[in-house]
């Protein structure tokens, strides 16, 4: 079963134990088990770091914003592959989304498009009054700096984030638009090139 | 009094984790008593997130204020990036 299948699905889903991460404990130590892959296949420490980096921050945000509350089935898939040349990452979670999360803060928001650009540019959380709202700010920060960036799609609802080669992190907002796959949770793919 | 933040890890991500970092430390690694400057090196770090950070960094500055509290980035990138994340929305 592939991520994006395993997201979508209405009912009897599986839990495909190599990629599933029921809690985040284990989501945590599969982030950290990446630094060893990256060092096998020589690959820098500055990238290798904002990698893992983007890694804690994305399967974190799957359990702090939907832990008590998942729809059904809880956890996160995190699944990647790195080699002597090339990285990709997949995250998903079967959560509430960005909307409904955002929603909690910003009642005024008018539908998933909306809330993908307040997430990804304002500094806002749907667990206010806590002081959050960074780790989308810092994932388009990094991915700025990866220079052998291909691509990254982050999708929820019916919005969809996607950015290709070297993007203007400024005006992360034009590159938001409509999904080609629902998600009701969460849907992030991020293909890297090893910078020589 | 410098704190090698390494003793904690060199892979840190998660908030939970963060905080119970800043517990420890705050109970175990600074003086309960005196004003010196406390020094958090983070140069031995590999892999850092805001999310650890905010938790951590956070924490203290607001039981032992802004004032003491010297953060020491270091050459890593995730490092600096979350600093300059955290920086521009002026969370520590």
């Amino acid at each position: 079963m592939k991520a994006l299948e395993w997201v979508i699905a209405q009912e009897g889903v599986e839990k495909p134990s190599q990629f599933y991460c029921e809690t985040r404990d284990v989501a945590q130590a599969r982030v950290e088990k990446m630094r060893p892959d990256f060092i096998a296949h020589k690959w820098s420490d500055d990238e290798s770091g904002l990698l893992a980096a983007i890694a804690g921050e994305l399967t974190g945000n799957c359990f702090d914003h939907n832990l008590g509350n998942w729809p059904n089935l809880p956890g996160c898939w995190f699944e990647y592959e790195v080699d002597d040349s090339s990285f990709r990452m997949v995250i998903a979670d079967r959560g509430r989304g960005v909307l409904k999360t955002l929603r909690q803060v910003r009642p005024e928001l008018k539908d998933d498009h909306e809330a993908l650009g307040v997430a990804f540019t304002e500094i806002v959380t749907g667990r206010a009054p806590e002081q959050r709202g960074n780790g989308l700010k810092f994932v388009i920060r990094s991915l700025g700096l990866l220079h052998g960036l291909q691509s990254f799609l982050f999708v929820s609802g019916n919005a969809a984030l996607r950015l290709s080669g070297k993007v203007d992190i400024i005006d992360v907002l034009r590159y938001i638009a409509e999904a080609d796959t629902t998600v009701s949770g969460t849907y992030v793919e991020l293909s890297v090139r090893k910078n020589i | 009094m410098r704190i090698d933040i390494s003793k904690f890890g060199t892979t840190l991500i998660s908030r939970p984790a963060g905080r119970e970092a800043y517990l420890s430390a705050r109970a175990y690694s600074i003086p309960k008593e005196g004003d010196e400057p406390i020094e958090l090196d983070f140069s031995k770090i590999n892999v850092l997130t805001p999310s650890w950070a905010d938790e951590f960094v956070s924490g203290l500055k607001n039981d032992f204020g802004s004032a003491r509290i010297k953060i020491i980035v270091g050459d890593n990138l995730s490092v600096k990036t979350t600093f300059e994340t955290l920086n521009a929305s002026a969370v520590v």
